[in-house]
């Protein structure tokens, strides 16, 4: 009786994370009055999120599996120097991109690497590969930023330039990404595994299933897309390659993924559940500044959302690990 | 004798490696070895020493804390806008210190009573705690009345030739020592870390040792930030901000040395960490080349600790206690 | 007869240990034939040869007559031999169609190939209808019944054309009402023509489901014998498991029964695990508790010292009532438990002997401030390892580099350096060989000289063994209470392994 009231309340939880996004319409739309609602900062709420989206994109799918990813700041900063560095010497831009995010490529495989085949807490490991794309990122321009020479004139920043039907690309990019990250999350061997990996190793393990390509997998796709969104910052905000750019995403990214935990597939981390609290995030921060609130209430109130959104998940793993007899402490 | 060597072999592998790290710089840069010198890397490994020091508490028990190095920054600002109000110092430090036992205390109860994950729950703690550091100045420095108040006493006194923070990171070692090594009290995060349902039913009270080891891990973090504060001498919110790789990598190489979390190793792991910092600095190369450097050697560190713990688990044992 | 699996003089030895020693096992198409044996018998050992986990060395097996080579899990899954363990592992929120087919969705095994539920849900509903049974296979798995859990593992085997299917105690976690479903389930696979190994300790199941059985004992199978009528010799069998076993591993007893009552329990009750336990435990005797796997021992072992909560019942020590509320307030009154599973509850991983021995009182090596004395600590663990003659160089090293029969010396010397006036020992000689059970027998026997004693364990012939007064558990109900000397062996099995009802007919 008592397990199937739990769950009805649950399940209504699956909205929470759209009420949320709506009370922080509302609350701004009063706080704030019109100003919130001009197409101007809709737009601009719009691209913010979709730029974060795809940075975090493969980050949901390794939160997902229940492992850590602290790399993927660093390595968004990595490659948004590579990139600039690479415009900078003449390099065609989609080349330039097509290797900066090789570089991320890279680091996904040497954290993988590290942590399925040599086993490494995940946590350790990211801790180590961070700062060694951030110290490379630092490196190649001697820590300080580098403008890119005559990008107005790039094609690709042009197109990044660009609406579609008055929505702004990288909105538009990040839309299509996540529906097809969201076939491969629900219609693949890979989502399917992710999910049941985060569960139960042991019983995926024992099913035959080969684990560590799931895990590798991840890791590289969380890096892939932590340097495209760089890349993608690049082109729309800083056009200058930034080694310190990915200090802010280390909060921002963490927050969306486990406000994400909140929607479609409750207490697991998910790419619908991350396009929502993205939005959720810049409708947040866009309001903020509006109200010109500065960087410490931000913080509070990311901090406090990420806090709720691990409450969700734990709750959620509390919920389904069957009964055995616990101990008092646990 | 074979086991007396493989015991004692990373040990000396250490010792080569620090002395490989020294050797090199002095070579490149004949002041390395200065006094002067000394006692810059002196005033700057104490800091890492007592903020990795409160790490290894927080690794002993098994968990992992990301809170420190930002809450310790709301510390440091804490106490410079007390000082910056006109207060002695004296209780403005007290102040501080108390405010890292008290995010601490928050860490330790989100992780050790309502049992959060503690790598994101914690992430999130040091957020808030950063972002509460920015209501004293909104991110600006707080310089009033830092030299008036002589708040540089604080990490530039020297007593008999040697800067107080290094008698305080004396201090903080040889009671953590006594607390984490030698006293009853420390077997409790060891037993915890080790097997958690055995020490619950050997009687280690399993929650208060882990909300005590988020406790100390805080508040000697914020004594790091409050020395880091005094050393620079004005309030910034970011003092603690580098705090992070140098601890793990310092708790780190501590236990690929002697194989378990301990105040020794880890100080001998800030050791080599600031020694190569330092070393960078002094032969004018930016502080994020050593930052790569530190990265390889965390990497080297882990993958040195497993080499030494799988060759002696038996594959059969590993595997059983993997099931189990 | 035909048989259409045969392992004949199937031998297997673990360092020099013979586990198996010319086993032989059988079993016909279409019949349900039961495992049966104590603990230690052999009999996990001849279903792992069987599904491939280990090799063999020597003996052979054939499937329909023709010899086969089973290397791997593999193998034996290509040959059509599928085991369920003990709590098979589910994915919980995953639906039950999905745990069935998890890493065999079909189509290719690329990692982007795509996963086709309803083609799978399709499947599950055929395989059910295969063998009829009403279970909704879309409802996530959490939200499932142990015994529909337990049928969703088997239908994971059955999903990989299985012949003969392994069932290791499927029904450990089961209620009364629950086993009944499974049965009928079970007799449905038969009627299909599937094999079914069965491995039990419950010999009323053994009448409800099984054509024939096999006994094993000492890593030998003792004898194959047919069931007639649904019903069993309880009192034949538990011989045959049995054996001339009682030897003479077992101190005297005490020469008179204790009188002062110093640990008493009344109206003990954890919910879904024991029921309405009593008992007295006197000083200067042993009292020896006996139940099997899965009934309900564990838990009570734990409840006693207060490290599981939410049960009801009272507990006193020497007149005085105990709380119940942690092993620490429990040592601290005396009460010490030596816990059965000691990789996980015994000993502290990568710590000393001596860090475990004495952590359990800890005040005991103090010397002023807290400080550990480490001369008297290594001191107090040498003598200890002396007393219980631990085979180490040092107390230095660490418990999990000794040998398994070791390492429970360590955790017994924990309880001895408790100084507690109550013990409880939850299984004490779990893999440990002959001349170190000896040695624990004679440790417990001293012990009781001052305390109180309670050995709570499922092997019979160390409760008769070692205790003064003797309770069985049968699904965490008092099934028997005697002095040691008015009962036997089998009196004991046969009240550990039945229902009344069937112990009666």
């Amino acid at each position: 009786m008592k397990g199937t009231r739990i769950s009805g309340r649950l399940i209504r939880m699956e909205y929470a994370l759209l009420m949320v996004l709506l009370l922080v319409f509302l609350l701004f739309s009063l706080l704030c009055g019109q100003a919130f609602y001009q197409v101007y900062n809709l737009m601009n709420i719009l691209k913010a999120a979709g730029s974060i989206a795809i940075l975090v994109l493969g980050l949901t799918w390794v939160i997902g599996a229940n492992e850590m990813d602290a790399s993927f700041p660093e390595v968004a900063s990595c490659a948004s120097m590579v990139f600039a560095l690479l415009l900078n010497g003449k390099t065609d831009p989609m080349l330039a991109a097509g290797a900066s995010l090789l570089v991320g490529v890279g680091f996904g495989c040497l954290t993988s690497l590290l942590v399925v085949r040599f086993r490494f807490h995940s946590l350790i490991t990211t801790i180590a590969t961070s700062t060694i794309a951030g110290a490379i990122a630092n490196i190649l321009y001697n820590g300080s930023v580098l403008s890119i020479k005559g990008l107005n004139s790039a094609a690709l920043y042009k197109f990044f330039g660009r609406t579609v039907l008055g929505f702004p690309i990288v909105f538009v990019i990040a839309i299509g990404l996540y529906a097809a990250a969201f076939l491969v999350q629900e219609k693949t061997r890979f989502g399917h595994y992710v999910y049941a990996l985060a569960e139960n190793r042991q019983a995926v393990t024992e099913a035959g299933v080969k684990s560590g390509r799931v895990l590798t997998a991840a890791f590289v796709l969380s890096s892939f897309f932590a340097a495209f969104g760089g890349i993608v910052y690049v082109l729309t905000v800083y056009k200058s390659g930034q080694p310190s750019m990915g200090s802010s995403f280390f909060l921002n990214g963490f927050t969306i993924v486990f406000l994400g935990a909140m929607a479609l597939r409750l207490g697991k981390a998910n790419v619908v559940g991350t396009f929502i609290g993205a939005l959720v995030l810049s409708a947040l921060t866009s309001g903020l500044t509006m109200l010109g609130s500065g960087f410490a209430v931000g913080q509070v109130i990311k901090g406090l959302l990420l806090i709720m959104g691990v409450a969700v998940v734990t709750a959620y793993r509390r919920k389904i690990v069957p009964k055995g007899s616990k101990m008092k402490y646990e | 004798m074979k086991r007396y060597l493989s015991d004692r072999l990373p040990v000396v592998l250490f010792a080569l490696l620090f002395l490989a790290v020294v050797v090199t710089f002095q070579c490149l840069q004949p002041t390395f070895l200065s006094s002067a010198n000394i006692v810059n890397m002196m005033q700057s490994v104490s800091t890492t020493v007592i903020a990795a020091i409160g790490l290894t508490f927080v690794i002993a028990i098994g968990r992992s804390d990301i809170s420190f190095y930002m809450s310790c920054c709301f510390c440091g600002v804490l106490m410079a806008w007390l000082v910056s109000l006109g207060w002695h110092p004296v209780p403005a430090i007290l102040c501080g210190v108390a405010a890292g036992a008290a995010w601490g205390s928050v860490s330790g109860f989100a992780v050790g009573k309502l049992k959060l994950p503690d790598i994101i729950t914690t992430i999130a703690i040091g957020s808030i705690a950063f972002g509460l550091g920015y209501l004293f100045s909104d991110g600006a420095f707080i310089m009033q009345n830092f030299i008036e108040a002589k708040t540089h006493y604080l990490s530039q006194y020297l007593v008999l030739g040697i800067p107080l923070p290094v008698y305080v990171m004396a201090a903080v070692m040889v009671l953590s020592y006594y607390l984490l090594e030698r006293s009853r009290f420390g077997r409790a995060f060891y037993a915890v870390g080790a097997t958690e349902k055995a020490a619950y039913l050997s009687g280690v009270n399993v929650n208060r040792t882990i909300v005590l080891a988020y406790v100390i891990c805080g508040t000697l973090a914020s004594v790091a930030a409050l020395i880091m504060t005094a050393r620079q001498g004005y309030g910034n919110v970011k003092i603690g901000m580098n705090l992070l790789m140098p601890c793990f990598t310092a708790v780190y190489i501590g236990m690929s040395v002697f194989k378990r979390p301990c105040v020794v190793g880890t100080a001998l792991g800030a050791l080599l960490v600031t020694a190569i910092a330092t070393g960078f600095t002094s032969i004018n190369i930016p502080f994020y080349v050593s930052n790569l450097v530190t990265g390889f050697v965390l990497i080297l560190a882990i993958l040195l600790s497993k080499v030494v713990v799988r060759e002696k688990q038996p594959r059969m044992a590993a595997k059983e206690a993997g099931r189990t | 007869m035909s048989y259409i699996l045969e392992m004949r003089g199937i031998r297997k030895s673990f360092g020099g240990l013979a586990a198996l020693d010319g086993a032989d096992l059988c079993v016909a198409a279409g019949e349900a034939h039961a495992l049966l044996g104590i603990n230690g018998a052999g009999k996990s050992t001849m279903i792992k040869i069987l599904s491939g986990v280990y090799g063999r060395d020597a003996g052979e097996i054939r499937l329909r007559g023709e010899p086969v080579q089973i290397a791997s899990p593999k193998d034996a899954l290509a040959c059509g031999i599928s085991a369920v363990y003990q709590d098979p592992q589910m994915v919980e929120s995953y639906t039950g169609y999905e745990n069935i087919y998890l890493g065999n969705e079909g189509g290719r095994e690329r990692m982007l190939a795509g996963v086709n539920r309803r083609r799978l849900r399709t499947m599950a509903r055929e395989l059910v209808a295969r063998y009829p049974f009403d279970i909704d296979v879309e409802k996530p798995v959490y939200l499932m019944s142990s015994v529909e859990r337990e049928i969703i593992a088997i239908l994971r085997a059955l999903s990989k054309e299985c012949r003969v299917l392994v069932l290791d105690e499927p029904t450990s976690i089961l209620t009364e009402k629950e086993r009944h479903t499974l049965f009928a389930f079970i007799h449905t696979l038969k009627q299909s023509g599937v094999s079914i190994i069965y491995i039990t300790h419950h010999l009323d199941e053994v009448a409800q489901v099984c054509d024939s059985f096999s006994v094993f004992r000492n890593g030998r199978s003792v004898c194959r014998e047919a069931i007639s009528g649904g019903a069993v010799d309880c009192g034949h069998i538990a011989e045959l498991m049995l054996g001339e076993r009682l030897s003479q591993l077992y101190p005297p007893r005490a020469g008179q029964p204790g009188r002062r009552v110093c640990l008493c329990a009344e109206g003990l009750t954890l919910d879904g695990r024991f029921e309405n336990i009593a008992f007295e435990a006197r000083c200067g005797e042993v009292l020896g508790i006996f139940g099997l796997v899965g009934s309900g021992i564990d838990e009570l072992s734990k409840v006693l010292v207060g490290a599981i909560g939410e049960s009801s019942g009272t507990l006193s020590k020497g007149g005085q009532p105990l709380k119940l509320a942690s092993p620490a307030a429990a040592i601290r009154s005396g009460l010490y438990l030596v816990p059965g599973n000691r990789k996980t509850e015994g000993f502290l991983h990568n710590l000393s002997i001596a860090f475990n021995v004495t952590v359990v009182r800890l005040d005991k090596v103090v010397r002023r401030l807290g400080i550990v004395d480490r001369r008297l600590e290594t001191s107090a663990a040498a003598a200890l390892t002396e007393k219980l003659s631990i085979v180490t160089p040092t107390v230095q090293k660490k418990v999990n580099e000794l040998s398994g029969g070791n390492q429970q010396k360590v955790v017994i010397a924990k309880g001895l350096f408790a100084e507690a006036d109550a013990y409880i020992f939850c299984d004490p000689t779990v893999g440990v060989d002959v001349g170190a059970k000896s040695g624990i027998y004679e440790m417990i026997r001293t012990l009781a000289a001052k305390a109180a004693v309670v050995i709570i364990s499922s092997e019979p012939e160390e409760v008769l063994g070692n205790a003064d007064r003797v309770m069985v558990i049968y699904q965490g109900r008092v099934t028997l209470r005697k002095d040691a000397t008015d009962t036997t062996l089998k009196e004991m099995l046969v009240h550990a392994i039945a229902r009344e009802e069937v112990r009666a007919g």
